[in-house]
């Protein structure tokens, strides 16, 4: 049995994102369960800055050996960061995808579609599921 | 079920992902991932079981007729410790797979197929059986180990009794490990300067791959799955049946093929000769604006700037379709400090395809990925060799 790690105090969505607000700025990226049904990731399409995103609207495009997988926004807001190291090092979304994996931060975020998003125990609950 | 080798436990034990490939259960990657796999080939050495792949004796004074008729390389160009690359051709010229031929002795050969056409190969084969030729199966009796890298042939050496074959590529010699005998050839599918095939009895093989990987650990050898297969394979540009070389297609298509066809006159006929001659003759007559029989041929491409290519994207040049990706996907490099891998690594999007001809090299083209338009070059390698390393070629 594959093992997928669900870090607390952040919250998911369906289509397997996380985002974690910090001072009103949002960082988003894709889940553990997301990365591992990918497999190893060899590629990321990052949005431009100052992009601006509708709530699960297409966000940037992580690629793997097997697929390509859009990202939706969690929240609509206007992206202000990306994170480069993916461009050379796209494996962090495998190794450290809660942590160092992290693929844009949103800013003027609309908090209020937070509370539609699951927490880590519903998350685990809905990937059991799967 | 999908057939398991002799590793199967083997790679269980090392968080293998296991995956069915050609009816073979495989590891596309161990615990490493991909992308860490493909760069300790490049700086290093890497392990693969390449066990599903057939192999096949064939071995008598009738075994040399019979390879000659049935392959497209002449096998008579062959002496005791050599190999070549070769293929099966049906009438039309049209490739059945491409195989790896080396001639053990005086008159015994062995032919190493891909594991996808075996059965087809082995009825094949078996069509061209002549007096005094004597073709026997071993694929299921041995186990076949790849350990490919920079660190590769030291690893070996110290581990191995006795010599390996001597240094240039596609030698091949018997050698032995705790008394038992083994095939030691200097081959592979990564394009590394350092590379060795192994070729054991099947219950020998857990052990040496767990030898190997002991030996090898302070040098950095890890086990690679065939997810680095690829695109260790891909960097090296090399083929992979069913991609850059399909049963629909010319085989002189592929430019490595016309090194393993050979048209010589004093050979006589083999499977696919009359049809190999006439593309042949095309492609030197080189009007590729009229070729019939030979439209297009496989290129190598290279994007310029970031981006993801994939199998099946158009490739367009000036305004025009005129191809499309066999191969593509994002490989991992190292960047070099001196002639050594330094300590930071970067990825890139290269291709292979399958386009018009007449297109030349450092032509800019545009591949369509996901109805993007992406910059890209044709070029002539990906890679090159710098001492004992494979250095990605920077566009």
């Amino acid at each position: 049995m594959v093992e997928y790690s669900v870090a607390q105090g952040i919250r998911y969505t369906r289509e397997h994102e996380w985002v974690r607000v910090e001072s009103g700025l949002a960082v988003v990226g894709i889940t553990d369960y997301a990365a591992k049904q990918l497999g190893d990731v060899t590629y990321v399409e990052l949005p431009p800055l100052g992009k601006r995103v509708a709530r699960m609207g297409e966000m940037c495009v992580v690629e793997s050996v097997k697929a390509a997988a859009d990202v939706y926004a969690p929240l609509a807001g206007e992206v202000t960061g990306v994170n480069t190291a993916l461009e050379d090092s796209p494996q962090l979304i495998n190794s450290d995808p809660y942590g160092s994996g992290w693929l844009v931060k949103l800013a003027d975020i609309d908090q209020a579609g937070l509370t539609e998003l699951m927490d880590a125990g519903e998350y685990r609950s809905f990937i059991a599921e799967v | 079920m999908p057939q398991s080798t002799p590793l199967y436990d083997w790679h269980l034990a090392r968080e293998g992902r296991l995956v069915d490939f050609a009816g073979w259960s495989l590891p596309v990657n161990y615990g490493a991932g991909i992308i860490a796999e493909h760069l300790a080939c490049r700086a290093s050495a890497a392990l693969f079981d390449v066990s599903h792949m057939g192999r096949f004796l064939a071995r008598g004074p009738g075994a040399l007729n019979l390879l000659r008729a049935a392959l497209t390389n002449d096998a008579a160009l062959l002496a005791p410790g050599q190999s070549q690359y070769t293929l099966l051709s049906d009438d039309q010229g049209q490739p059945l797979d491409d195989a790896y031929l080396y001639q053990l002795g005086p008159e015994e050969y062995l032919l190493v197929v891909n594991a996808a056409n075996r059965q087809a190969d082995w009825a094949r084969l078996r069509g061209f059986h002549g007096p005094g030729a004597e073709l026997v199966d071993q694929s299921a009796e041995t186990a076949m180990l790849a350990l490919q890298g920079p660190a590769s042939q030291d690893i070996l050496a110290g581990l191995l009794a006795g010599p390996l074959p001597p240094p240039e590529r596609g030698r091949c010699a018997p050698g032995s490990w705790r008394g038992r005998a083994l095939l030691i050839t200097r081959s592979g599918y990564t394009g590394e300067p350092l590379s060795f095939e192994l070729v054991v009895p099947a219950d020998l093989a857990v052990d040496l791959a767990d030898a190997l990987l002991a030996a090898g650990a302070s040098a950095g050898l890890v086990p690679a799955g065939l997810g680095a297969r690829d695109t260790l394979r891909l960097e090296a540009g090399l083929p992979l049946y069913g991609h850059e070389l399909r049963p629909d297609r010319p085989l002189l298509s592929l430019p490595l093929a016309r090194r393993a066809v050979f048209l010589g006159l004093e050979r006589g006929g083999f499977a696919g000769r009359a049809a190999l001659e006439a593309q042949a003759a095309e492609l030197a007559a080189d009007q590729a604006g009229q070729a019939r029989l030979v439209p297009r041929s496989i290129y190598a491409l290279t994007a310029l700037e970031r981006a993801m290519i994939r199998e099946g994207s158009p490739v367009m040049a000036d305004g025009r379709e005129v191809g499309a990706l066999t191969s593509g996907t994002t490989v991992p490099a190292w960047r070099f400090a001196g002639d050594a891998p330094g300590p930071e690594h970067f990825a890139r999007a290269i291709g292979l395809a399958y386009l018009d001809r007449g297109l030349g090299v450092g032509q800019e083209v545009e591949v369509l990925y996901r109805g993007k338009p992406v910059r890209a070059m044709i070029v002539r390698r990906f890679t090159r060799r710098v001492g004992n390393f494979l250095r990605a070629v920077e566009y």
